[in-house]
């Protein structure tokens, strides 16, 4: 479990700015949690405090139960908690594919059938296999991005903490690393993603909405995106079609505002037509 | 001049038969454009798509002479771009191009001054240097309050916006836009598609806009280009090029549902004026059927 007790952040120079404030949090072993929020929201210091590359200025921060104050958990939260960033061009450290996924065991000195074994696992489970051998900058920026996340996957960790991995992709390119997300949660992986794509948070388990450094909304997508007027004042947007479903209702249509399969909304138009 | 369908209008950019090869002649060259033909109409909006490496970012350098063509021709109002220092000058006031994550580019110390860096190259005088600075500002929705400031003290979507006004205030008459709002947060998006689209509506400018994310281009453009492996696949009208099916499928173009809805109650007997561009226009078309 991840574990937030009354968190605080505060950047001090050049001048004091409060990111996060007094946050309280726990994130279950085995949960799919997004994180939305605008720019300055706070949400890259959340993901940043959980695999220890910051540390809270008051509060505690716990992992597994361990604090991450203490220098002596340092290395087992870090192989615990895996971090992959928004640009996979600056997370991609060899000339080589499967080099690049073997650095961090390489640094483990772990024995090398036990590298070869885990990077063509790993490179399997991420469907880079065929590309193997061909260096990094051959692949498409979906492909990097996958190339940055079996980096962090051989590692087993089981925690994966993703800051915008999809926004600098194209649509197949985001379309693959959310498949792929998706697939490592079924297995078992507890996934922290952060996003600002709303149909991307709509298909984790639980949504947390930041807000000026406070937890603003936590809760399943369902009820989440129901607030449309709460998330259009902190300058977040919903789904277009359930911005449409809220658009009618105020009309004084009786229609409920929710998350929208297109086929479910087309029968409840057509059904409105039909009553009216 | 040019017919089409029953107006005439004057042509913008021409491109006919243009290649590009990248690394000519060396044992990695690839070819990043073939045989592309495209008119882009003066005052239209279009809309060029295509996956990362489609060739999207070689066409538009093409535009403003960034990239001379190897193979086929571009002409811009008319004229053949060329290799001549004076023609490009003049070019490249005409064609304002704003590259991918532009804010890299800020550099001065003020926004004034990075705004003004352009019409000061034209020598214009500090007066009417002003003027578009003024101009430029006020057209990207930013108060004059933020002149003095540093452009490195602002949020991700006011220095692009900043970095747009440094092209507007060259007063282009084409403004090419890459990727304009990759890796913003909402807010930040819908500033920027606000930007374009008071543009579009209130000035002759012709706005050539390349993106991914077809929610944008639908909310923008009137034509769309898509572009694969570097030849031109589909062109047309961005409703006809949706509703269609067998294209959307075959060059896995993600349709937004708000369109797709519109087009479903379409078939199911709904009278629809406007194709269901964003949740606003979609709520206005429903409204009028119940």
């Amino acid at each position: 479990m991840i574990e937030f007790k009354n968190v605080s952040f505060s950047y001090l120079s050049p001048e004091r700015i409060d990111v996060l404030k007094d946050v309280n949090l726990k994130i279950d072993k085995g949960e799919f949690v997004s994180i939305i929020g605008r720019n300055g929201s706070g949400k890259s210091t959340l993901a940043r405090l959980i695999s220890v590359l910051l540390l809270p200025s008051e509060g505690e921060v716990f992992v597994d139960g361990m604090n991450t104050r203490e220098e002596e958990n340092l290395y087992k939260i870090r192989r615990k908690v895996g971090m992959v960033f928004q640009n996979p061009d600056n997370q991609i450290v060899s000339q080589i594919v499967e080099e690049d996924v073997a650095f961090g065991l390489e640094n483990l000195n772990f024995p090398p059938d036990k590298i070869r074994e885990r990077v063509d696992g790993v490179l399997e489970e991420v469907g880079l296999y065929e590309f193997k051998n061909f260096p990094p900058h051959f692949l498409s920026g979906g492909q990097k991005q996958k190339l940055a996340i079996a980096g962090v996957l051989v590692m087993e960790p089981e925690y994966l903490v993703l800051d915008e991995p999809t926004s600098l992709l194209d649509p197949r390119g985001r379309r693959d690393v959310i498949n792929l997300i998706l697939k490592l949660h079924k297995k078992g992986i507890t996934i922290v993603l952060i996003t600002h794509r709303m149909e991307e948070a709509s298909i984790s388990q639980r949504v947390i909405v930041l807000n000026d450094g406070r937890i603003e909304m936590d809760g399943p997508p369902q009820d989440v995106f129901k607030e449309v007027e709460r998330l259009r004042s902190i300058d977040l947007s919903v789904p277009p079609l359930t911005y449409l479903s809220h658009l009618l209702k105020k009309e004084g249509y009786p229609l409920e505002v929710k998350l929208w399969k297109r086929e479910d909304l087309l029968k409840e138009i057509l059904q409105l037509k039909l009553r009216v | 001049m040019e017919e089409r369908g029953s107006l005439k209008r004057d042509i913008a950019i021409e491109v006919k038969g243009l290649s590009y090869i990248y690394s000519r002649g060396l044992p990695y060259e690839k070819e990043a454009l073939t045989s592309v033909s495209i008119k882009i109409f003066k005052g239209e909006a279009v809309g060029i798509v295509g996956h990362t490496g489609s060739g999207k970012s070689t066409l538009i350098q093409h535009f403003n002479g960034l990239i001379l063509p190897q193979v086929g021709s571009v002409k811009v109002f008319g004229e053949e771009i060329k290799n001549d220092k004076k023609f490009l000058k003049e070019l490249r006031r005409k064609v304002g191009l704003v590259f991918q994550f532009p804010e890299s580019q800020l550099f001065a110390e003020t926004v004034y001054d990075d705004i003004a860096f352009g019409p000061r190259n034209l020598k214009l005088s500090e007066e009417e240097v002003k003027e578009r600075v003024m101009w430029a500002i006020d057209e990207v929705g930013l108060t004059s309050e933020y002149l003095e400031r540093s452009p490195f003290s602002l949020s991700g979507g006011e220095k692009r916006r900043v970095a747009i006004a440094g092209v507007l205030s060259m007063k282009p008459e084409i403004l090419v836009l890459d990727e304009p709002t990759a890796g913003l947060d909402p807010q930040g998006r819908e500033e920027i598609l606000s930007v374009v689209k008071k543009l579009k509506s209130e000035k002759d400018v012709t706005v050539i806009f390349v993106s991914h994310s077809m929610e944008d281009i639908l909310s923008l453009v009137d034509r769309i280009f898509v572009l694969k492996e570097g030849r031109i696949v589909v062109e047309g009208e961005i409703e006809e090029v949706f509703k269609n099916k067998e294209i959307v499928e075959l060059f896995d173009l993600s349709v937004p549902d708000i369109f797709l809805l519109g087009e479903e109650l379409k078939e199911k007997g709904f009278k629809i004026d406007e194709p269901f561009r964003d949740p606003l226009i979609a709520k206005k078309e429903i409204v009028k059927n119940i």
